[in-house]
């Protein structure tokens, strides 16, 4: 059931009333229930592999909290370490079976090749279950707070089952942390009204931002880089350019869909996307972009291992562990391992010259807290983001240095001025009407980094004015969005990860 | 929350969704696809209720062959064609419950070249065509329950009761005659001028072929239907000219024609009166099937004279509640007088 499916509308009305009119005591039994008949959609085995991860990581939070009491402070880490360990171990091997291992087959075959060696033969035809990257590690972060001592432990199995399964965030995303989830769980949710209408109005924002940004952008985006090697750099820049919308919109939309969907239902979960295009360094976007896993890596690897109180070069592997891991994280392709390798060699090579860029500054006088500085940032940051997004989108390494090369030799700037512009998916009215729609996230987003949420702001205009907005957004879905027959209801990109 | 408050609340929201019905009614008409230029079938819910003494109904043979507009001329009833490319029986049934409902017309025609679909449902652009003018009611109900078939899955349904998710896809190709009806003075007539010469036809076939039990059983309930309705019924068939590859049909329709005679159902067979026609082969076909202006003409004049000698309808001439009929007969002439003129250079679309 996706997000920007009929079926899931439907669902989603239905949960919702059913959830305000049943008594409080049961509404996580319901919310349980609800989400796992939404998860099997899918395919019901997947219910089973989730039920198995979810009593694992259960059982070491019990596990861990008994290990507590253990007097004897060696044999109490000794046992702590190893609950977690198991957890671990169990989660991620799940975890590697269904989405690295005929990926890892692969990557050994190809070196054994190379060594005139006979590869080997197997490979399992298993369907990547819908979102196990992310409840994965949403479960595993319950094991670590638990050993931390950072949340208490959950004795209720069907609350804990309801953390790892809460059907909004599911699938993709936020990954959320038991320190705020699981006790909302045991939270009263009374109903109220502006929860409903700010709820509903994020969810709405959403939808504008994937069906009709995303899935019209990706029409051009697809179409160049399916055929990248008859277009030149104008089609190739642009095409990036949009990916980078494109991406942004639907994870970005879906994640404020989940936030919405949630909050209607009076939860409130992190955020996940803050205006990540205005970062003014690599590290800022990291901070701003899918800020729920870059916290879980920072959290429960990167702080781990060291973080930056090793010294140097300590730090520096450490970033590249962790953005190495995040790449593999997003998919089981080694052009996926060169995007999160490139991000983190951003930040190692930013912090490096670090200094020559503080004297270069120096000498030439910058104005370093001028706009036109910011935007100088900016721009350097969304450009070096946008060759990172050439890894990402492209079917593999060295096409994405194809890609990279032909955008500085095939220079055909006079496409600027001619129609054949039009001839790349979108005619000149789908094209004008994706600006137009790309104008009102920019400036939606310029609100945000300077602090403003519009949906707060909207609540004190007068009425009317929320109606406008309102009516505006959902007829903009339902005439331009793309969506309906003819169109392949595409697949929330982050699905698959 | 305070009473007063309370129901602020709900009139605010009972306004916005009104307001979103209305738009969302709006838009729905703007991006549906007008058959035709016309909306046929959308436009049909615009005549005054009770103003039209005869509906022709059938595919696009019957807005081929049937003009209202001539036919007002030559007897001055009132008609309208409620036509739709690749109109199954059963499709023709719903629509004629719909003419009945909103018309109750004296006579009904229907063109029976629809019994040569093999299954109720056609292919989903064309039963869209035909259905989503029909406003939500009882029979449109109906059509989604027993029209649609079983094995349609949840979004292709909704498509047809919010026939915006199934056009919204048209906003990037509108034009000015999509925001409102153009033409209506055709009344579900198409003119055209294109012609394409026809070698005469031998023998009309005669030999019957079985045609799909759903078309005879839906044939059977409207036989029924017009007459719980006091409606009079008279089907027929308008001429081809070609039998080489329509031979099929005609042998259906033999089965239509035996099946009439048996319920007593007056059938005109314009098949066999090509004489009486005068039929040009050289320029009353515009291909293999369908008649042009030249023809429609005709088979119009023809049955204009047939229906007001069999039934008793009334000459609306002159009479002054009559005087927008007037009025669209001479923007009529206008418009068939620019279609001839232009006739040589303009593409137009094949026909079902």
């Amino acid at each position: 059931m996706l997000f920007n499916s009929f079926n899931f509308l439907i669902f989603f009305t239905v949960v919702c009333l059913a959830y305000y009119l049943i008594p409080h005591r049961f509404r996580y039994l319901f919310l349980l229930a609800v989400s796992y008949f939404f998860y099997m959609c899918w395919n019901p085995k997947y219910g089973l592999l989730m039920f198995i991860s979810t009593v694992i990581t259960y059982l070491s939070g019990i596990l861990i909290s008994r290990a507590d009491k253990i007097q004897q402070e060696g044999r109490r880490i000794r046992w702590k370490k190893i609950f977690v360990a198991l957890s671990f171990l169990s989660n991620l091997s799940i975890l590697f079976f269904f989405k690295y291992f005929n990926f890892a087959v692969a990557s050994l075959n190809r070196v054994m090749t190379h060594l005139h060696m006979a590869p080997l033969n197997v490979s399992f035809d298993v369907l990547l279950p819908v979102g196990i990257s992310f409840y994965t590690f949403q479960a595993l972060s319950y094991t670590i707070d638990v050993y931390r001592g950072d949340i208490y432990t959950e004795r209720n199995f069907f609350k804990y089952a309801l953390f790892v399964s809460f059907f909004p965030q599911l699938v993709a995303g936020p990954i959320e942390r038991s320190k705020n989830l699981l006790r909302q769980i045991s939270t009263k949710h009374t109903f109220n009204l502006w929860n409903v209408q700010s709820g509903l109005t994020q969810m709405l924002y959403g939808y504008f931002q994937k069906v009709v940004i995303s899935d019209n952008v990706a029409i051009l985006v697809n179409k160049v880089y399916d055929n990248y090697s008859s277009y030149g750099s104008v089609e190739l820049i642009l095409a990036t350019v949009f990916f980078a919308i494109q991406i942004y919109c639907d994870f970005g939309g879906y994640s404020n869909i989940a936030i919405g969907a949630a909050r209607v239902m009076g939860f409130e979960l992190m955020e996940n996307f803050n205006t990540p295009y205005f970062s003014v360094s690599v590290a800022d976007f990291w901070r701003r972009w899918h800020i729920s896993l870059s916290t879980w890596f920072r959290d429960y690897l990167y702080i781990p291992l060291g973080g930056n109180r090793k010294g140097k070069i300590r730090k520096y592997i450490n970033i590249m562990i962790v953005f190495l891991a995040s790449g593999l994280w997003h998919g089981a392709n080694w052009h996926f391992v060169a995007w999160g390798g490139l991000n983190g060699l951003y930040q190692v090579v930013g912090d490096m010259l670090r200094p020559v860029r503080e004297k270069v500054n120096q000498l030439l006088g910058a104005k370093k807290e001028s706009f036109s500085h910011h935007f100088l940032e900016m721009s350097v940051t969304f450009i070096l983001i946008n060759i990172s997004w050439v890894f990402f989108r492209a079917s593999g390494i060295r096409q994405a240095f194809t890609i990279l090369k032909r955008m500085v030799t095939c220079w055909n700037p006079w496409l600027l001025v001619s129609n054949d512009f039009y001839k790349l998916g979108l005619n000149n009215r789908q094209f004008h009407m994706v600006l137009l729609a790309i104008l009102v996230l920019i400036l939606i987003d310029i609100g945000k980094y300077r602090k403003k949420d519009w949906i707060g702001r909207l609540r004190k205009q007068e009425v009317w004015f929320q109606w406008a907005v309102y009516l505006v957004l959902l007829f903009w879905i339902l005439i331009f969005g793309s969506y309906g027959p003819g169109y392949d209801a595409s697949q929330f990109i982050y699905f698959q990860f | 929350m305070l009473k007063r408050q309370k129901i602020y609340c709900v009139v605010c929201v009972a306004v916005f969704l009104l307001l979103f019905l209305w738009c969302f009614h709006k838009s729905t008409y703007i991006l549906r696809y007008k058959a035709h230029a016309n909306d046929t079938v959308g436009s049909f819910y615009n005549e005054k209720s009770d103003s039209i003494d005869v509906v022709f109904v059938g595919s696009s043979h019957a807005y081929r062959g049937f003009s209202p507009m001539e036919a007002w001329n030559r007897q001055g009833f009132t008609s309208y064609t409620l036509a739709t490319q690749e109109q199954s029986i059963p499709v023709s049934y719903y629509l004629m419950k719909e003419a009945i409902r909103t018309q109750h017309p004296k006579v009904i025609v229907l063109e029976v070249y629809g019994a040569k679909f093999k299954a109720d449902y056609t292919t989903t652009p064309r039963v869209h065509a035909a259905i989503d003018g029909i406003p939500i009611n009882r029979t449109k109900l109906e059509i989604f329950g027993k029209l649609l078939p079983r094995s349609m899955n949840m979004s292709e349904i909704l498509e047809f009761v919010f026939p915006i998710i199934y056009y919204h896809d048209r906003w990037d190709s509108l034009e000015e005659k999509d925001f409102h009806p153009l033409n209506s003075c055709l009344r579900g007539f198409l003119v055209s001028y294109k012609t394409q010469a026809q070698e005469e036809p031998g023998e009309v076939p005669t030999e019957e072929e079985k045609i799909y039990e759903g078309a005879m059983e839906y044939l059977e309930k409207i036989v029924s239907l017009c007459r719980e309705n006091n409606v009079e019924l008279l089907l027929c068939q308008t001429p081809s000219g070609d039998y080489s590859s329509y031979g099929i049909v005609r042998r259906k329709v033999n089965t239509v024609k035996k099946r009439a005679q048996e319920l007593g159902v007056p059938f005109v067979d314009f098949e066999q009166l090509r004489d009486e026609l005068h039929l040009d082969y050289a320029t009353d076909f515009r291909d293999h099937t369908h008649l042009s202006m030249y023809g429609a003409e005709k088979v119009t004049n023809y049955i204009s004279d047939y229906l007001t000698e069999h039934y008793e309808l009334v000459d609306h001439r002159g009479d002054g509640e009559y005087a927008d009929w007037e009025q669209d007969y001479q923007d009529y002439l206008l418009l068939k007088e620019e279609k001839r003129l232009s006739s040589s250079t303009e593409v137009e679309p094949a026909d079902e």
